[in-house]
């Protein structure tokens, strides 16, 4: 599995938001991408399934320009967790997370199916609310739902939108040490986008950090990334890094100038 | 907590488990398969129960009338005329000519409504949407008016409101469509486009109205009421056509329609052509609503609360509720029509008043006694 990116560039109509994008991603693991808000993190995991398409540049996965697959042969290769879904006719969990199976399943549910969402409900601990309608779950819940409908499509690339974004610290560290297990024990590429870059640093395989305007600063390992000098330059907040567990923690200090 | 501390052994069981092979064997496996199967079946008891009651009532509805013809002799009547075997001339003559036409048009023209605004709801994800709201109605009714009041129609004899209506009930879809297609609009500004248009029309349409002389007017009014009492067997065949492929095409993929509601991201993401499968679902109800409406003129309501009361039952999804709004549809309006022959009989109420009647206060208590979870 492999996931390149070479010159992109990607906006929506006029307004340029992502500038001469080069990325590659290759192998199982955990990727977490940080950066301030608006620069384009989430418009660039957008261009990866082709929910964006880029101005310029290309993207491919597994070596095929996205610009030629169409949205059923990208399913069948990424599923995609956006960081918010539509909930107007709301069905029972466990339904709901069941249309994440409808690119693998035939007209009737087959037994497969059945137990797939079964195992995901009961690895996200939402096994109790299996029968409660999607819409009157906590907004965490109601995004663990989503990320359990995401891994039932059982793809070898998993892309995040924020999936923690509504989450307590617990369920920040759970969900994201668990993309982590995951994509070690089913050998999958996860791509999430993080605000809490501790729990990234504590969890990512590789770190990637972009910066204004729209521009990736780095890749690489958590160690090489989470750096106080990047912090400092990207957020614009002073900070002090320090190794816990063999991995950077960040120690915030005041807003800077 | 570290890692490899206690969260973290949590996390590893959770993902070992995510890994493990599907065991659908297991008495876990096959109690959950049992239960969802158990749940599939209970909707689907809806659905049967609405095709029986339509059964049921329609026979019902048959027996009333000047004649006294019992409830079981109507079937056997029915069944005899099928099989070629009639008995009695004249009670075929009542039963097939002069009451199961209106029977039958009642049955069509509630089922062809109600999956428009099942369809509708779901692919708009707005609870408000139904063939009333988005303008197909105005459109009819302003190609009605042109036909009544000044005499404009497209094709001209018994059928120039008929064609007219069903020609222009199509435009303001056209154009929602046109602006989906063009703007790569979301639902909610397809439906504002048909809000608009539906405003348009409505002008148009009134103004045509002040400038009518009074017999032009009352023609008007009663197409604009909405009955289906004047439907002839050809008419009824060619609406049932329409409304059976509609049902079958949108059934078809009323799997497409439970992504679609997922948002469109997330059915893109899945793999789902979203602006196309939109359009296409449209396209297909307009011409169900296009179809029925120019026969019946305009009979509100059953498109809006069918799939509603449906989902109390069955829920949103879309495999069953699909079917079941067009059985319950159908329902409603023989019920409604039935109502309307036999409340101030010898008079009638025509069947587009009485669906307001019956189906405000029972919407109405539905919705209040609903918990909020179904919308």
């Amino acid at each position: 599995m492999r996931i390149d990116i070479e010159h992109m560039d990607a906006g929506y109509g006029d307004k340029k938001i992502l500038h001469d994008i080069d990325l590659h991603l290759e192998g199982p693991g955990l990727t977490c991408i940080i950066g301030p808000n608006g620069v384009g993190k989430s418009t660039m995991i957008k261009c990866m399934n082709k929910l964006l398409t880029s101005t310029s540049g290309t993207v491919r996965i597994n070596g095929k320009d996205v610009a030629e697959l169409n949205r059923k042969e990208i399913a069948d290769i990424i599923s995609y967790v956006p960081v918010q879904t539509d909930d107007v006719f709301a069905m029972p969990v466990f339904d709901t997370v069941l249309i994440g199976r409808a690119n693998k399943s035939k007209w009737k549910t087959s037994p497969v199916d059945i137990i797939k969402v079964k195992k995901a409900l009961e690895v996200l601990n939402l096994t109790d609310l299996a029968d409660r309608p999607f819409n009157e779950l906590s907004a965490g819940q109601h995004q663990t739902v989503a990320i359990a409908r995401g891994l039932v499509q059982e793809t070898e690339i998993l892309i995040l939108d924020e999936p923690t974004s509504n989450l307590d610290i617990r369920h920040q560290i759970f969900i994201t040490s668990l993309m982590h297990e995951i994509a070690i024990e089913k050998s999958v590429m996860v791509i999430m986008i993080s605000h809490n870059l501790n729990i990234a640093s504590m969890f990512a395989d590789n770190i990637i950090l972009m910066e204004n305007p729209g521009r990736i600063r780095q890749v690489g390992p958590t160690a090489e990334v989470i750096t106080s000098e990047n912090i400092e330059e990207v957020y614009n907040v002073g900070c002090e890094i320090i190794v816990h567990n063999g991995r950077p923690v960040m120690l915030l200090d005041n807003i800077l100038n | 907590m570290t890692i490899d501390g206690q969260t973290g052994d949590v996390v590893k069981r959770a993902a070992k488990i995510w890994a493990s092979e599907d065991d659908v064997s297991s008495k876990g496996s096959l109690e959950t398969i049992q239960a969802y199967r158990v749940s599939e079946l209970r909707k689907m008891t809806f659905v049967f129960i609405c095709i029986a009651a339509a059964i049921i009532v329609a026979g019902l509805s048959i027996t009333y009338g000047t004649m006294d013809i019992g409830f079981f002799q109507c079937y056997e009547v029915i069944w005899n005329h099928i099989t070629g075997n009639v008995n009695d001339k004249l009670i075929d003559y009542i039963i097939v000519d002069e009451r199961l036409p209106r029977i039958a048009a009642a049955l069509v023209t509630g089922a062809g409504l109600a999956i428009a605004g099942c369809v509708m709801q779901s692919v708009m994800k707005n609870p408000l949407a139904d063939p009333y709201t988005t303008g197909i109605s105005s459109g009819a009714g302003f190609g009605a008016a042109l036909a009544v009041t000044l005499g404009i129609s497209i094709v001209g004899g018994n059928y120039a409101i008929v064609v007219n209506a069903f020609v222009f009930s199509l435009v303001p879809m056209a154009m929602m469509l046109g602006v989906g297609k063009l703007k790569k609009a979301s639902p909610t500004m397809m439906i504002m486009a048909g809000m608009a248009i539906m405003f348009m029309f409505n002008a148009f349409t009134t103004v045509l109205k002040l400038q009518a002389d009074p017999d032009a007017l009352a023609k008007l009014y009663s197409w604009t009421v909405g009955t289906v009492a004047d439907c002839d067997w050809s008419e009824i065949m060619l609406m049932f056509v329409v409304v059976a492929a509609g049902v079958a095409l949108t059934q078809i993929f009323s799997r497409k329609l439970n992504i679609l509601a997922t948002g469109d991201d997330s059915a893109k993401a899945m793999g789902l052509d979203v602006e196309n499968m939109r359009i296409f679902l449209l396209l297909i109800i307009s011409l169900v609503v296009a179809t029925v409406v120019s026969f019946t003129g305009l009979i509100g309501f059953v498109g809006l609360v069918a799939p509603h009361v449906c989902r109390i039952f069955v829920g949103a999804d879309n495999r069953y509720l699909v079917l079941s709004s067009a059985m319950f549809g159908a329902v409603l309006l023989e019920v409604a029509d039935f109502v309307g022959r036999t409340v101030i009989a010898p008079a009638t109420l025509q069947v587009g008043v009485v669906t307001a009647f019956i189906g405000g206060p029972m919407f109405l208590y539905l919705i209040l006694r609903q918990k909020k979870s179904t919308w």
